[in-house]
Formats: C-alpha cells, structure tokens, sequence
C-alpha cells in the first residue's frame, strides 16, 4: 500500500515509524519550516526531520491547492494517513487518494473534536481518555470510527506525558488498523453526532489559575497546560507561574488552615511545597518562575523571594 | 459479562491450558473480562479467574489500553525488583507489598492470532507478572509472610 503520511509535532513520529513499518510512505506531508528561538531561525518540523533521515521525500504546501493536488497524484497514493498535520483536507484533496485518508485523534471520539483533547481530558479530570482512528470526513473529527482504544488516566499525568505514551500507544494502533485495514474499513462505525463535543485551540490567557476552585481542579488545570500555555497568578502584580503543584493530602494541616482565604500563602514547607490555601483544601506549589527569570523548584524559588503570606490571584 | 471466581476454588489453583484456536468463541470470552475488569475497576484479568483454565489475560494499566495476551511465554526478567502493594479481584479486601522484576519482556498472541513481543516496565510490568502467575495456578498471596496468610484464610473463610 502506498501511503502519504501527514504530520508536524513530536506526538506523530512514531506513528510515522510504525507507517514505514507496514506500508510504503511514498512522501510525508508537514508544515513549512517555522521560526522559533531568539533568533527566530526557520526550524523544521519533527516530522520533516525524521523523513529526512529516512530519505522520505518531503511536501511542505503553504495551500493544498492543484498544484499540489498534481504533485500527490503522481504519487499513486492509496492512503493519506493524518496525525497532528496542521492543516484541514477537503474532498478534491481526499479524492486523489484510493482509500481515502484516516486521521488519529487522540480522544473518545465524539467526545473532543477539535484541537485540544489531551489538555481537555486532563483538565476535565476524565477517568478514561483514548485514541481513536477514524476515516477522514469532511467536517472536522467526524469520520467513521476504524479503531478506538480507551486509556485509564491515573490523575497525576500531564499533558507532556500523556502526550509522549499517546505517541506510542498511536503507533501500536496505526499498525493494527494497516494490518487490518479491510476488516476494519467494513466493520467502521458511525460515531453518535449528539454525544459529540468540542475542545478549542489553547490560549496563553487561558493559563490564569482561580484559586476560588476546588485543589483538584486546579491541579488538574496545571497538569493539562504544562508545557503549554503554561499556568499563572499574580503576586505583587507581578506575572507568577506555576510549573507544578502536588495536592495536600493532610487533614491536620487542612483543618489547621480551613479559615483562610483562597490564594493565600500559608508556608513554606520542606516536603509538601509552598502551601497555598484554595476554595476547599491546600496545594503544594513545586515549581515555579517568576516572569521572565528562571523556572525554580519551591526550594531555591524561597531563598530568593519569600511568597510567605502573600495573596496569589 | 463474567461472573468473578473467588479464592477456594479450585480453577484457580489450576495450571492453565493452551488456547489452541483463536477462535469467535475466544474473542467472545476476551470480551466479557473486558467488561467483568473494567466494572470492578480492575487493571487485569486473567482466565481462571472468570473460571476458564486457558492461558490468557488481559490489562488495563493506568496510563496505558487494554491489552490481550494470549499463550503467554516471559521472555526475560529485569534482576532490578520493586515492592508495591497488590490487590487481586478473586481475593477481595485483601492487600499485600510483592517484590517483582522492574522490567519483563513478553511474547504472545493478540484477539486477531498475531504473535507480538512486548517491553514493559512500571505498573504494566507488574500487572503482566501478576496475571502470569494466574496462569500458573499463582496468586499474589502466596508471596506474603506466613502469618500474614494465615490471617488472610481465616478472614476469607469467614466472609463466605
């Protein structure tokens, strides 16, 4: 089977490796080179990189138009198989391929559609998340379900981590789906439109923690946009992040603090972190950077600046 | 859905059988213990413990899907051991610190009859190991003081 496969972010490499494993990738597909660092260099995507090294041939259209359309057809691609690519495939593009083209989408289809569904599991504090491998469609994450896997969130994973095993568990998939790809194409399922729901791209203002919420909320909520958009509150009017925080669980402690206000820093404790009280607990704060200096943990962070009875938020 | 088996019975101190054909009648058993593991929020499920004396299991270890082994052969055992608490679904309420291989690798068959090799470390490392022992006609238990066991029985025994 002759396949194109479409990526751009560390989180398709994998699958890009399980691809060539099983099928012949006759080009990859992936974002034009990007600027990023200082010096804002154009940088190439994970994607790009790995082809590269393994002699793939490399497709990098600003506008999937007929030009390109004329390039992909040459190829007598029987598949395009998308993860993470970037960019939206309409019908004309879909119809140069035989089979059509499968995407992975790292949520309990319907449930998740759109950008952002391993930071929507995380911060929504789901007992399950998955993968699912669905037929592309025309509208966005609506296509027949090929294979679907549920994976149990242990509640202390973020969305770096979880991202780097869903990389992994992805690949296993995209083998089995190649493997199976007739059985599986017959046996796809519809997915229930009124199940579906929708995550959105992140922003950077999304990050500001409300310490009004419950411990666990917040957790979940610093755990779902590490590393990225990255968490916050103010001390001082200064921009404040937090990188890490541990929930408390010390009833003593807990109850010796239940009167205080939400956002306030009650101690600077050697084991648990900086103690700060939330709308129903205590959170430890274990790592976190004052803007625009470096990311510390709790330790170092107090030599410097003592948050000690200072409000957050 | 399988209905659990409890410690005293005999299957599941049984060596278990190969699984000869990987047939409907298979993927229909590997179903129902998805269903039995997931509705006991268990993280495996071995065979003899829904009463089937075949050697098959399957996992579900946080961070991780549901995973199918069917005639399992360890490969290799990492020496590097660690100590954490089990618990068992065919030994309820019952807890206990194991020492078992960081690391395993393992060969099996998938629900589809295809042969996989599998490196596992963490929770799925010991999971693996856990269910394997089933297969033998093992329990986790059996690794405890034998004072704590003796206690472990008598409590059992009055709970039926």
């Amino acid at each position: 089977m002759n396949v194109i496969f479409a990526g751009t972010p560390d989180i398709a490499v994998p699958s890009l490796e399980a691809a060539m494993s099983c099928a012949n990738v006759c080009a990859v597909l992936t974002n034009p080179d990007s600027p990023a660092g200082r010096g804002k260099r154009l940088v190439a995507s994970p994607i790009k990189t790995k082809a590269l090294e393994r002699g793939i041939p490399v497709l990098q259209p600003e506008k999937l138009d007929q030009e390109f359309r004329n390039q992909v057809l040459e190829l007598k691609p029987d598949l395009l198989i998308s993860f993470a690519y970037g960019k939206i495939f309409g019908p004309k593009t879909l119809s140069c391929f035989s089979f059509g083209g499968i995407n992975i989408h790292p949520s309990l289809l319907p449930k998740y559609r759109g950008p952002a569904p391993i930071n929507a599991a995380i911060l929504n504090m789901d007992e399950y998340t998955g993968i699912s491998i669905q037929k592309l469609a025309e509208e966005m994450d609506s296509g027949d379900i090929l294979l679907q896997n549920r994976i149990r969130l242990n509640h202390d994973e973020t969305t770096e981590v979880l991202s780097r095993i869903v990389s992994f568990i992805s690949a296993e998939m995209l083998v089995e789906v190649l493997e199976n790809f007739q059985v599986l194409s017959v046996k796809a399922y519809e997915q229930k439109e009124e199940d579906a729901s929708y995550c959105h791209i992140l922003k950077k203002e999304d990050g500001l923690i409300d310490w009004n919420l419950s411990s666990k909320e917040i957790s979940a909520k610093i755990r779902a946009y590490f590393p990225w958009p990255g968490s916050f509150t103010f001390v001082d009017s200064q921009r404040l992040n937090i990188l890490a925080a541990d929930l408390i669980d010390d009833s003593q402690l807990n109850e010796k603090y239940s009167s205080e206000e939400a956002g306030k820093v009650l101690e600077i404790n050697k084991s648990l972190g900086i103690i700060v009280k939330t709308g129903d607990s205590l959170l430890g704060i274990k790592q976190l950077q004052l803007h625009s200096k470096k990311v510390l943990d709790f330790r170092s962070f107090s030599n410097g600046f003592c948050l000690k009875d200072k409000k957050l938020g | 859905m399988r209905s659990i088996t409890y410690y005293g019975e005999p299957v599941l101190r049984e060596i278990a059988t190969k699984v000869e054909d990987i047939n409907e009648e298979i993927v229909a058993l590997i179903e129902e213990m998805a269903v039995s593991m997931e509705e006991n929020n268990g993280i495996g499920l071995a065979a003899p413990q829904v009463g089937v004396s075949k050697t098959l299991f399957i996992t579900h270890a946080p961070n991780d899907k549901l995973r199918v082994f069917i005639n399992p052969e360890i490969l290799s055992t990492s020496p590097e051991t660690c100590l954490y608490e089990e618990g068992c679904l065919s030994v309820p309420g019952v807890y206990g610190k194991v020492k078992r291989s960081e690391k395993i690798s393992i060969q099996a068959y998938d629900q589809r009859g295809k042969v996989f090799k599998l490196d596992a470390d963490g929770m799925l490392a010991r999971v693996i190991q856990h269910e394997y022992d089933h297969l033998k006609g093992k329990l986790f238990i059996d690794y405890l003081p034998e004072k704590k066991v003796a206690k472990i029985i008598k409590k059992l025994q009055n709970q039926k």
